[in-house]
């Protein structure tokens, strides 16, 4: 999925030569060093200094700069108070790309895999947050994210289980992918492909028609368009995060505080837990957060009537 | 001879001119924390020589000042709103609802940075001062920094950041009055040699006496005929003006009753 923000920073090379793009030395996993070939001077590889490059971010944007400042999900989480007490506070126009977001980082392990970093930021007043599902969508996500001047975190998955769209879509809050009747999947990022597939599983297979709903912005969450599209009697969440503080916790606090509070929410998602090293998929599968898992529960919810 | 001592005696006045700006300042100050019965007055007064130098005798329009030891807002507060920038009426409202925050925030006018959480304002400034080049644009960032706020790790961070693009127009001021929130800093984690340390990480570096205007001017002078990152380390009195509360390691524990007290004396001499 990280491709997506090579793509995205091509494009938008061409439309902004105020843009200015900030790596803490891992530019070449990011895919931010591409930029750095096409606008060298407007690059800024400062090395493994978190802290120190979002004060910085905040003084470029100050000067009138865009800027996009990204590393791993986890060590932007390193410089979250600097973030809280400048850009956050004084709600300046940063992009903060964080990338390798999840368990599904793999190989790496537990200290570059962020479980936590959607909780993170939407307590943050100010703070916008973007999940987009696949490498096309990163585009669409970062050149929304651009035209408003406002602090945006956007959260990127290292790895690509499949691509949901086939070339750069709308931007759009939320998206209805299947439609359905028996009961919701609200999935959001790396794993939206794996609730896609696993609908069409469900339907073929089983006969059970499972609406899939793909939840592209986090915050400000589209309330509205998700209640209107909840269907059946049960909300399956799905996310590459902790089921504390990401896609489960936003849901369950909007439908709470909605008519629809009687609805059943059951999160899949990281149980609780830091990852381990692996290859991709089988840490997903270890944490149950792929197809099979999918499918399983909803078998599980729609037998013998237990909603 | 005669040039000389012409020049030698305009540079006197202006010293004059700017000691009794000083001494404007520092009241002002107090006024402000006494009415709010809460701030930093101690932290405040260090520093004063060094704003006014930089507001009343060496900034030029595309100059900028960052107060990265933000919890020195009055001494910045006070110099806006004696320049009319701020409205007069603000002195009374430091810390109050609707009045000025005790930590600098840009929608106050004047401010140039947020500041509070220590070593934000000088990454901010490094910043400010990257895009400056960017543009092609003059101008000096000025940033003021505690001697316990160099503590932060961040601090350093930035310090390899301007050196790695020398930034040339960052001039680095630190407030360095010895003490910090918990005692003196030699005691908490010694800094010293300072000047060496800054010096390592590739700041011209000089040490003056950060309460006398010469000494201020004349480091900023040379500093800029520096193609380098600048810093200079101003030694100073925390609650310089007020004889009891200069280095009291207690000054900032003391009740507002007991520095109303102190203060009255002081206005009375």
């Amino acid at each position: 999925m990280r491709d997506g923000v090579k793509l995205a920073l091509e494009r938008l090379a061409e439309r902004y030569d105020n843009l200015v793009v900030l790596d803490a030395d891992v530019g070449f996993s990011t895919r931010t060093a591409y930029y750095g070939k096409i606008r060298p001077n407007m690059f800024f590889n400062i090395g493994p200094m978190e802290q120190a490059m979002f004060g910085i971010a905040a003084g470029l944007a100050i000067e009138g700069f865009k800027v996009i400042a990204s590393t791993f999900a986890t060590f932007v989480l390193r410089g979250y108070e600097i973030i809280r007490n400048s850009i956050a506070l004084e709600d300046l126009d940063v992009k903060i790309v964080g990338t390798h977001a999840g368990v599904s980082v793999g190989e790496d392990g537990p200290t570059h895999q962020a479980i936590e970093d959607i909780a993170a930021f939407y307590a943050l007043p100010n703070f916008r947050i973007l999940s987009p599902a696949d490498k096309y969508e990163v585009v669409s996500c970062l050149e929304y994210a651009i035209e408003d001047p406002h602090p945006y975190y956007i959260r990127v998955s290292r790895v690509s289980l499949g691509d949901i769209y086939r070339g750069i879509p709308k931007f759009k809050p939320c998206r209805v992918l299947i439609d359905g009747s028996d009961l919701t999947i609200i999935a959001t990022g790396v794993v939206v492909y794996e609730a896609v597939e696993a609908a069409k599983e469900l339907l073929n297979n089983f006969n059970i028609s499972v609406k899939v709903i793909q939840v592209t912005q986090l915050k400000p969450f589209p309330t509205r368009d998700v209640l209107k599209e909840v269907c059946g009697e049960a909300v399956i969440t799905v996310e590459d995060h902790n089921i504390y503080g990401g896609l489960a916790s936003i849901l369950s606090q909007t439908l709470l505080s909605s008519s629809a509070s009687g609805i059943k929410i059951v999160p899949i998602g990281v149980p609780d837990k830091f990852g381990i090293s692996g290859k991709s998929h089988d840490v997903m599968r270890k944490f149950g957060i792929l197809k099979e898992d999918i499918i399983k529960l909803v078998k599980e919810l729609t037998k013998n009537d237990s909603l | 001879m005669e040039r000389l001592h012409s020049r030698t005696h305009k540079r006197d006045q202006v010293i004059r001119k700017l000691e009794g700006k000083a001494r404007q300042i520092r009241k002002m100050i107090i006024e402000m924390i006494v009415s709010a019965r809460s701030g930093h007055l101690m932290s405040s007064l260090s520093p004063v020589e060094i704003m006014v130098a930089l507001y009343y005798y060496i900034m030029s329009p595309k100059d900028i000042f960052i107060l990265s030891k933000g919890h020195a807002a009055p001494a910045l507060y006070s110099i806006l709103i004696d320049k009319g920038v701020i409205p007069k009426e603000m002195l009374h409202k430091l810390r109050k609802i609707d009045g000025l925050e005790g930590h600098p925030r840009m929608n106050i006018p004047g401010i140039e940075s947020p500041s509070g959480s220590l070593g934000i304002g000088l990454a901010v400034a490094a910043g400010r001062a990257l895009g400056k080049k960017l543009k092609g644009e003059d101008g000096y960032v000025y940033v003021l920094v505690g001697d316990g706020e160099l503590q932060e790790g961040i601090c350093w961070e930035v310090f390899q950041f301007a050196n790695a693009r020398n930034l040339d127009n960052l001039f680095v001021i630190v407030d360095r009055n010895g003490l910090q929130l918990s005692g003196p800093t030699e005691l908490i984690n010694p800094m010293e040699p300072l000047d060496m340390r800054l010096k390592a990480f590739g700041f011209w570096t000089r040490t003056i006496d950060g309460h006398n205007f010469e000494e201020i001017i004349d480091a900023i002078e040379r500093g800029k005929r520096i193609q380098r990152p600048k810093a200079i380390i101003a030694h100073t009195l925390k609650g310089k003006g007020i004889q009891e509360l200069e280095w009291n390691v207690n000054g900032h524990l003391m009740k507002i009753s007991e520095i109303e007290e102190m203060i009255r004396r002081y206005w009375e001499e």
